[in-house]
């Protein structure tokens, strides 16, 4: 993966201009549009997307403190951090100070942030607030696929490789939500397969779908029946997952990867980028970033 | 295939007597929208009640209740079949406390004894659970418990308590039929919810809006029904609401609760946690919001305006009670109509349940709970407060596959280390690999595979965990459990043999008739039929003869039941 560089100055900027977003004021809270354009994708040869949601509720303003915002410090008599309480990123905002790692990436010019994410009028339901970003439209899911799925269409068109997006994890995130390039998804490529001898196996693809069915469309579409559905998803499966374990088996690496759950995942991120199977978006989820009433103990 | 041919056979049989059986029914329910006319009654339709209103039916089943009209299996599904089975024993002892210790060591010994007894509990509640959906008396209650489950979710992860968890499913089992009015009270004093959604923390003069929003949100109204300042009001009528330490009891607390006036969805007064389940309650949007649930979860699809209009106003008119409402709809003939039966996709726990039933096996219960987790419907674990997604969410290019690989461990024809070994992928040729130098096998091959090993073994550490971890060693409890206590009691060769089944045609028409929820397309079936004539050929048995060699046959028909079960048909219901 290619990571551009941002000196600190422009990281913000930076970011913006590389996803088409607009460029946010130094004390931005104000409504900033967010328009994503598929230059985004990376469409040249040998450059892939990898995205990582952390997921959960998570308290942005104790993650990116505007210390020095007097509102911010009148609201939050108890919760709010002082200057001291936070890593400074400039005379205005600072990093919490448990972001030490993300802090370096930052004085690197290697991380962007975007403040002040949300939408109008939220009516601060987790599902729609999450449907709503997943799908960059205020609408939600009434707006149609997810924003990765959309600029998909827009980036790789007729390209039908069910191995161009590829999720590794439980649950795949509404914003990978595509009719015409949906993705593959795994939680284990050694177990990404379905076990039996060769000629069941040979049966299998012929009765559920890899043989003579359409790959590349596998979200239901109106009026479809669920079992042209299902033989569209099971082509997709067959084929996608003989070449991941591939990727993954043959793929070898000096990094120590650590023996957590996203650690392996982005190992298996590493093993797909390396390999030949024209993967160009890959996902990770990482969830626990929930902020409930622990936010802050109290003072020992 | 074979059920189709069934269906006008046994339609025109039994047509008199199923309209001779509607009379009084329908005369009893004048007071509610009419029925424009009792559904046909015929296997097609059977099966689809079957495999909705309960976990699927084995053909004798079916056919029984073809004879005997809808009338009488829609009254055995809502009152029962037969007498109630023995209730789960839970012992509700409390926790260990630090107080009563002889010393600190006896305090954390005793409590690390409690909770292994705990995740024992759950194991063996989740077990009984599943044995009811397999062979209770009450497929229609299991069904409405699974789906209060994911409607009223809390999680075993967050709650930290076994006895609640297992308390508030009982709830569940108590009234899954009853009145949601009761229901839905329960559910707010109830002390898994009050943990899952906050209400603890819920105090007079210091409000948690939690449990008030995830109450307006998902358990009565949906998004757009409510405003932000109805949330707060109605976070302060169920202040108060608390449980005691161990989350075994739930209790009111006058002092914690405020008592001063509230405004909630246009109403003024001194509003508590009951008072606010009526305003709920008396919202347009709330049976419009309930009835949307039932028929999706029982359709699988989305109803029309009028349907859902329909369906609001019959809830609203019985008072929230559930067991009218669910009758009404499994007599109604629009449940039975092409867009819908056979259409539904099956949850993960349906799926193995349905499997179980339909190959007639017993199964260790635990084994098809481990195995819907690793399918991705942990019980007791929902992703999240809105519970499992559901209808197309569940399929995913690897979730397909490895229902097809739970299916062939119930059936003893994988194991899990089948799933993870990897040789077919050494003997394919390999384009990238011509250029590079042959590795000296005596030195590269050891190496390699160690390597290889150790990361497999790393991975299978790490699986459980992507997304979130697991409560209590459930992967390595499945691999010990299919690799080492598992074996299937079945014998499928003389089952089929008996029934006078001889030819490729009959067994795979009759096996796919006995496994598969909906019919066989003719794709499937040719790709069976070419699968049964290869096992055969490579055995030099001729077409009619492989039942009369048994001990060859019964290791083909399972391998044959596997791909079945592996079938998109099997998926369905």
């Amino acid at each position: 993966m290619h990571s551009q560089r941002f000196d600190r100055r422009h990281a913000l900027a930076g970011f913006s201009a590389f996803a088409g977003l607009a460029l946010l004021s130094s004390r931005a809270n104000g409504a900033v549009k967010l328009s994503a354009s598929p230059a985004l994708l990376p469409t040249g040869a040998g450059r892939s997307l990898v995205l990582v949601q952390l997921s959960g509720g998570n308290d942005g303003l104790d993650t990116v403190v505007p210390y020095a915002d007097d509102v911010y410090q009148r609201a939050r008599p108890t919760l709010g951090r002082k200057k001291a309480e936070t890593l400074p990123l400039d005379d205005y905002r600072g990093l919490h100070p448990a972001l030490v790692r993300l802090r370096k990436h930052f004085d690197a010019g290697t991380l962007a942030i975007v403040e002040g994410a949300g939408y109008p009028d939220p009516i601060r339901s987790h599902f729609e607030s999450m449907d709503v970003w997943h799908t960059a439209d205020h609408r939600g899911r009434d707006a149609g696929e997810g924003w990765i799925g959309k600029l998909c269409d827009a980036a790789f068109k007729d390209d039908r490789n069910p191995n161009l997006v590829v999720h590794i994890g439980a649950n795949v995130p509404y914003s990978l939500s595509s009719s015409s390039h949906p993705p593959a998804s795994f939680i284990n490529p050694q177990a990404y397969r379905w076990a039996g001898s060769a000629a069941a196996t040979e049966a299998y693809e012929k009765a559920g779908g890899m043989d003579g069915h359409e790959e590349g469309k596998p979200k239901k579409l109106a009026g479809e029946k669920s079992i042209d559905y299902l033989r569209r998803v099971l082509a997709d499966g067959q084929s996608s997952s003989a070449e991941v374990r591939h990727a993954v088996a043959r793929y070898t690496t000096s990094v120590a990867y650590p023996n957590d759950a996203l650690a392996q995942a982005l190992h298996d991120v590493a093993a797909l980028i390396d390999s030949d199977t024209g993967t160009r978006v890959l996902s990770v989820e990482l969830g626990g970033f929930d902020t409930h009433t622990d936010e802050r103990p109290p003072a020992i | 295939m074979q059920r189709k041919s069934r269906v006008p056979r046994l339609c025109s049989a039994t047509a008199a007597l199923a309209i001779a059986m509607l009379a009084p029914a329908r005369a009893q329910q004048a007071a509610n929208a009419a029925l424009p006319a009792p559904p046909a009654w015929n296997s097609r339709n059977v099966e689809h009640l079957f495999n909705r209103a309960g976990f699927g039916a084995r053909p004798a089943e079916i056919t029984s209740a073809v004879r005997e009209g809808p009338e009488k299996l829609v009254g055995e599904l809502l009152a029962g079949f037969g007498e109630p089975g023995e209730p789960f024993f839970l012992d509700t002892s409390p926790r260990p406390s630090r107080r009563d210790a002889t010393s600190e060591e006896a305090y954390k010994k005793a409590i690390d004894e409690y909770r292994r007894e705990e995740r024992r509990v759950l194991f063996g509640y989740s077990g009984w659970w599943i044995d009811q959906m397999v062979a209770g008396r009450d497929p229609l209650r299991e069904k409405m418990v699974l789906f209060w489950h994911g409607y009223f979710t809390s999680s075993a992860r967050d709650v930290k308590s076994t006895v609640a968890m297992v308390q508030q499913n009982q709830l569940f089992h108590r009234l899954a039929l009853g009145n949601f009015r009761e229901l839905i009270g329960s559910v707010i004093r109830d002390p898994a919810m009050i943990e899952y959604l906050d209400n603890n923390q819920n105090r007079r003069g210091n409000p948690n809006e939690n449990l008030a929003r995830e109450l307006m949100e998902l358990f009565s109204l949906g998004a757009g029904n409510y405003t932000e300042e109805d949330i707060k009001e109605a976070a302060r009528a169920l202040t108060g609401w608390r449980t005691n330490d161990d989350k075994s009891e739930s209790a009111y607390v006058p002092r914690q609760h405020d008592s001063g006036t509230k405004t909630i969805l246009g109403r003024t007064g001194r509003f508590d946690a009951k008072d606010l389940v009526d305003i709920l309650l008396d919202q347009p949007a709330c049976p419009r919001w309930l009835a949307g649930k039932l028929l999706v979860y029982f359709e699988g699809a989305e109803p029309s305006e009028a349907r859902l209009a329909e369906y609001a106003a019959l809830l609203k008119a019985q008072n929230y009670e559930i067991a009218p409402f669910l009758r009404h709809l499994f007599l109604d003939p629009r449940f039975y109509r092409d867009e819908i039966v056979g259409e539904r996709i099956s949850g993960p726990v349906e799926y193995l349940v349905g499997c179980t039933r339909r190959l007639g096996l017993d199964v260790p219960p635990q084994l098809l709970w481990l195995g819907a987790g690793q399918l991705g419907q942990r019980l007791f674990d929902p992703p999240n407060v809105k519970g499992w997604e559901g209808g197309e969410a569940w399929i995913t290019t690897s979730s397909l596959l490895a229902r097809g690989n739970m299916a062939g461990m119930l059936l003893g024809v994988v194991h899990m280390e089948d799933v993870l070994k990897d040789d077919d992928l050494a003997t394919e040729s390999d384009p990238t690999m011509i250029d590079s130098p042959a590795p000296d096998p005596a030195l590269e091959g050891a190496k390699e595979r160690r390597a290889k090993d150790e990361q497999r073994e790393k991975r299978l550490k790490a699986e459980a965990k992507l997304g979130k971890p697991e409560i209590g060693g459930e992967l390595s409890a499945l691999k010990r459990l299919t690799g080492e206590f598992y074996y299937p009691r079945m014998n499928l060769s003389a089952r089929l043999a008996r029934l006078d089944v001889a030819t490729d045609a009959q067994i795979v028409d009759r096996l796919a008739d006995e496994l598969l929820p909906v019919a066989l397309s003719s794709e499937s079936r040719a790709a069976l039929l070419e699968f049964l004539a290869g096992e055969r050929k490579t055995l030099s048995i001729a077409d009619g003869k492989l039942l009369e060699s048994r001990s060859k046959a019964e290791e083909v028909l399972r391998r044959l039941a596997h791909l079945i079960l592996s079938l998109p048909e099997a998926q369905l219901g």
